[in-house]
This record gives structure tokens, sequence and C-alpha cells, in this order.
């Protein structure tokens, strides 16, 4: 019996390759399942259909594996059972955002019919609105468990982990919705796309609204909002400099003798 | 385009190089216009050679600009206070007079010469031209980015040193200071 269990803790190390293809996207990896080894990706895929009806729990995990004929030792070698479950469905949901913009169509869209009035800001915001809907859609199958998965997600132990997923998805979404910079504001569209996304997936646990119409209102108000407080922030930026422009003027004509 | 398949280490030095090269070209781009401002107005004859510096340096800032697009490499958190640092390391030593630019310029260069020169050591130990993956068309450009810039860099420490950055005074002081600070910032941004 304990050899079964360590050769299979032997046999199926949780990540497999330490190697990544270099080109361009892959400096950071928007594959992540891919780092898994492929029999616990099949294990996990194989729970994962059973989250809707079982949640993630450790029952998933062991039926799972009994379904592919592995030992029911072999969920052991994810050590955190149901938090391992939930982190893969977070990457799992990540990739198929990354996977679904690699297989987009790459020639340009037909030319408007109407000219396109929105601002810049408010064009990346209806492109971020949309992907926030497409991955927040990806919930829609284990949406009974999710206020379990979020909640195992804030505990302390876990949050290095949530938060670091949460960043890698606020960076997919925000470098897909066209963004662009090599300033602080990378950080700060990064953060509050973080907070957006956050809050609506927690408005969506309680959400009771058909097809989640709620929710997907809730994103785009949301989203108003810290546009509303970034343009503020521009305009006192604009109105200060102004000021320093126009008391350094007021200055140097005080100084100037006529 | 062949892929060609990367270690985490060599993941995480190229990351590592795109943000700290970025950060410092974002520095060296406002350094030059910190003076620029100043001496253009304080000693018009040099105003020429700081501009063909200045724009050298422009063009380094955006090519890593986009190089860390390119890459999703995060920037360096620190930006704001590069800006100001910057800026102010300019403005100061151009106030100082020619002399006190110039040394700027050579302690600067001084210490991104051998910063460039390391990497680009790194890049022909890890990526050595026989080997199949190094020519891959991502690294050799990157290589050849990296020693581009060095020559040049190097090329504006030999600018400072004609235009008498030795009568600077306090000349010891002043360079050392700022070739610490400057490591010191290199280490930084290479990490946060």
């Amino acid at each position: 019996m304990f050899r079964t269990v360590r050769s299979c803790a032997v046999a199926l190390p949780t990540r497999a390759s330490t190697l990544r293809a270099y080109h361009s996207i892959n400096l950071i990896n928007t594959k992540p399942t891919e780092d898994y080894n492929p029999k616990t990706k099949k294990l996990l895929d194989a729970a994962m259909d059973l989250v809707p009806s079982l949640g993630f729990t450790d029952q998933a995990l062991t039926l799972a594996s009994r379904r592919l004929g592995y030992t029911d030792t072999t969920p052991l070698v994810l050590p955190e059972g149901p938090l391992d479950l939930i982190v893969y469905h977070l990457r799992r949901e990540r990739e198929k955002l990354a996977v679904a913009s690699e297989t987009a169509p790459a020639d340009p869209p037909a030319a408007p019919t109407t000219p396109d009035f929105r601002t810049k800001d408010q064009r990346l915001d209806d492109a971020c609105h949309e992907l926030i809907v497409q991955r927040l859609k990806g919930n829609i199958p284990v949406i009974e468990h999710l206020d379990n998965a979020l909640a195992l997600m804030v505990q302390p132990q876990n949050m290095a982990e949530s938060l670091s997923e949460l960043g890698a998805l606020s960076d997919e979404i925000v470098h897909q919705a066209g963004h662009r910079s090599s300033d602080f504001d990378w950080y700060t569209r990064r953060a509050s796309i973080s907070a957006v996304y956050a809050a609506s997936e927690v408005y969506m646990c309680q959400d009771k609204s058909k097809n989640f119409e709620d929710t997907w209102k809730f994103v785009k108000s949301s989203l108003e909002a810290r546009r509303g407080l970034q343009e503020g922030v521009g305009n006192v930026g604009q109105w200060v400099s102004f000021q320093g422009i126009a008391s350094v003027m007021v200055i140097r004509s005080l100084m100037t003798r006529l | 385009m062949a892929r060609h398949a990367l270690s985490k280490a060599e993941a995480s030095f190229i990351t590592k190089l795109i943000r700290v090269d970025q950060a410092g070209e974002l520095g060296a781009d406002l350094i030059y216009r910190g003076q620029y401002m100043v001496l253009s107005r304080t000693k018009p004859e040099i105003e020429p050679l700081i501009k063909h510096m200045w724009e050298q340096e422009q063009h380094h800032r955006r090519t890593f600009n986009e190089l860390q697009q390119k890459y999703r490499v995060r920037p360096s958190l620190l930006t704001p206070i590069w800006k100001v640092a910057a800026t102010g390391l300019g403005c100061a030593t151009a106030l100082l007079g020619q002399e006190g630019a110039m040394a700027c310029t050579e302690a600067v260069e001084t210490v991104i010469g051998g910063h460039y020169n390391t990497q680009l050591r790194w890049l022909h130990e890890n990526f050595p031209p026989k080997e199949e993956r190094s020519k891959d068309e991502e690294i050799t450009s990157l290589k050849s980015i990296v020693k581009q810039f060095r020559d040049e860099e190097l090329e504006h420490l030999e600018i400072a040193v004609e235009n008498d950055s030795h009568e600077a005074r306090p000349y010891w002081l002043l360079t050392e200071t700022i070739k610490a600070g400057c490591r010191g910032a290199i280490w930084v941004a290479e990490r946060v």
C-alpha cells in the first residue's frame, strides 16, 4: 500500500516542464495548464467535469481518478486538494481567453458604417468589458460553488496564489484590450481592472437575474465609475500644471523692468 | 518561426534585462533633457552636441519600450521616481556648468557601458553563435540592440571626456557619487 502511494507521488509531479518556448508572448506564461504533467491535467480536467455537481471538493478529485482508472491515492499529487482544483479552474479559464484571441480571425474588421465617436479610453473600456464578461461566463457552469471557491481563495494562506492569478488575469485582459504602456499607468490600469473583476465575481454569486444580465450591467457601470475617477485625476493634473505655468508667467512679468 | 525552448532562468534574465534597460534609457533620456533645458540657455555653443546624444537616447528608450510591450514585461514600479531623479540630476549637473554636465555623462555612461557589456557577455555565453537556438531572430536582434547601444553609450563617454569632464570640481566626489547612484538604481530596477 505504501509503495503504491510513493510510486504514484513520484510518477505524477504536478509540474512537468520547466522549459518555455522563446516567443514574444511566452516570456510570461499565457498557457499555464501546459505546465501541468499530462496525467495530472487529465485528472484535473475530469474533476472539473464533476465540479458542477460535487463542487470544488476532494470527492470530485477522488471520483475523477476512479473514473480514469487511477488508484485512489492519485489525488495526493495535489496536496491542497480543493484549492488546487480552484486554481486549475482559474488557469484554464484564463488560458481560454488567450487561445480565443489567438484563433480569432486575423483580418481587420470591416470599416464601420457609422463614425466611431468614442474616446480612446472608452474604446479600451468597452474591450475590457467584453473580455471580463467572456471570462465571467466561464464561471456559469460552476456558479453554485463559486461562493465556496471565493471563500477558500481569500483565506490568508491562499491569498498570494489567488492574487497572483488575479494579476495574471487582469494582465491578459488589459493586454488583449489593446492597452500598451511603458509607464506607471501599466499598474493603475491593471489594478482597476482587477478591482472591477473581483467585485463583479462577488456580485455574480448572488445574481438571480436571467442569463446574468445584472452582472454584465454591473461590470459596465463599475468600469464607467473607474473611468470617471481617472478622468477626474487627469483634470486635476491639468489644472495644477496650468496654474503652475500661469504663476511662473506672473512672477516673470513682475520681475521684468519696464 | 522556429520555437526554441528557454529555461525559466533564461526567461527571468531576459525579463530583468528588458525591465532594467527600459528604466535606464528612460533615465538617460530625461538626464539629457534636463541638461538640454539648462545648457541650451547658458551654453548655446554645445547645444548641438547635447542634442545629438539626447536624440540617440530617445531612440534607445523607444526601442526598449517596444521590446517591453512586445514581450509583455512589466515596467519598473518606480518609474515615477526614476523620472524625477533623472530630470533632477540632469538639471543640477548642467547648472554646475558644462564641466559638471560632462562629468555626469562620463559617470553615467561608464556604469551603463559596463552594464550593457555584462548583459552582452551573458547573452553570448548562454546563446553561443554556433548553437541552433541562437540563430532565432529574436535572440540575434536582442544581441545586436544591446551591442549597438553599448557602443553608442561609450561614444557619449568619449564625447564627455573630450569636452572637459575632467575639469569638473569636485571631480572625484561628483563622478563617484553618480556612479554609485547608477549602480544602486540598476540593482533596484532589476528587482522592482
